[in-house]
């Protein structure tokens, strides 16, 4: 299958802004401007975090980027938009729009990642292991908004 | 409550998040010596965390510069015509998101350039009947005119390279400051 990674769990796919491949950092939820402002005060643990934006406005991340994070994932949003500008600039792996797969709900800080953004298309998963010894979440509300099937690979995971 | 020029400087830090002393003085137009001065009372206060070169702006000195947009547009948020002109300014804004995207992905290309030039010039022209209004919004005009002219001279990092005072940049920060004026969240 093509969204397969060994020793890697496929969590879901969403748009990518820039296809800069591989990424790998460990998922922090980032839900206001105050936990992001919070996070901008240590810059080290931002190069390690992948910022996790559950909430439908996710331009307020965007001063993050001066910081070069591992990676952004949000749950709204497309590439065309403020985020989307100032991430192709710094050429940081963004998955947007990310719909979770598998009955997941949400991702939980400290999950190590990987994101892989090829084209218009940004994959995301999970260390195997990491999976194994902490299950996540399936169970309140989805998350995600279908991204459309146009950027959607033959054979893919159908989102929404 | 700020007086004018301390909202100035705190309101600068604010859209931005994080910045350094030069670039508050630069976009509130007061010398850089005074800033470094009223940034020290900042910081004192707990509004704004010093870094070493960059400040970063904190909850509290969030919550002073939100105080201070309530208080001062109370009445001219309601406004009609506050209504119109962020209507237009809508409009606007999703072209240039797209004209910028497209001018990223085609590297550069020179007629989407024009395009992204054309737009902040309409805004530029929106901007210009708003000051009678909000008469500090003048220096938006003052640095996208400035930035435009850098572009002008070959300069491309002044379209949206986040690290300089690009077009991008500047219509990023009027978003936010247009926004919080009215009393609005964001959409996207």
């Amino acid at each position: 299958m093509a969204d397969q990674v060994e020793g890697y769990t496929y969590i879901g796919q969403g748009y990518s802004v820039v296809p800069v491949g591989k990424h790998e950092g460990v998922a922090m939820n980032v839900t206001t401007p105050q936990e992001m402002i919070k996070l901008m005060g240590n810059p080290q643990k931002i190069k390690e975090t992948v910022v996790v934006t559950p909430g439908g406005t996710t331009t307020f991340v965007a001063p993050l980027l001066y910081k070069k994070p591992a990676g952004i994932i949000t749950y709204a949003g497309t590439p065309e938009s403020h985020l989307g500008i100032v991430g192709r600039n710094f050429g940081i792996a963004i998955v947007m729009t990310l719909n979770l797969e598998g009955g997941m709900t949400s991702i939980p800080d400290g999950t190590p990642l990987l994101l892989d953004c090829e084209g218009k298309l940004g994959r995301v998963y999970i260390k195997s292991e990491a999976g194994a010894e902490s299950p996540l979440p399936t169970d309140g509300p989805a998350v995600g908004e279908p991204a459309p099937a146009g950027v959607l690979p033959e054979g893919g995971s159908v989102l929404g | 409550m700020l007086d004018d020029q301390a909202f100035l400087v705190l309101n600068a830090l604010y859209l931005k998040k994080m910045a350094l002393v030069e670039d508050l003085a630069d976009i509130a137009g007061l010398p850089t010596a005074q800033v470094r001065a009223m940034v020290s009372g900042f910081d004192q206060s707990g509004w704004v965390l010093d870094m070493g070169e960059e400040l970063l702006i904190q909850p509290d000195g969030m919550t002073e510069v939100q105080a201070h947009y309530r208080q001062t547009y109370a009445d001219l948020s309601q406004a009609e015509e506050m209504g119109r002109w962020y209507g237009r300014f809508e409009t606007i804004n999703t072209q240039f998101i797209k004209h910028v995207t497209d001018w990223q992905q085609t590297g550069g290309d020179a007629r989407a350039q024009e395009r992204v030039i054309g737009t902040v010039e309409r805004l530029v022209k929106l901007i210009g009947e708003m000051v009678e209004q909000v008469p500090r919004y003048d220096s938006y005009i003052r640095r996208f005119e400035r930035s435009m002219t850098t572009v002008d001279q070959g300069n491309a990092d002044f379209v949206c390279t986040p690290t300089v005072d690009s077009l991008h940049n500047i219509w990023f920060e009027f978003h936010e400051d247009f926004l919080l004026l009215l009393g609005k969240e964001r959409t996207e």
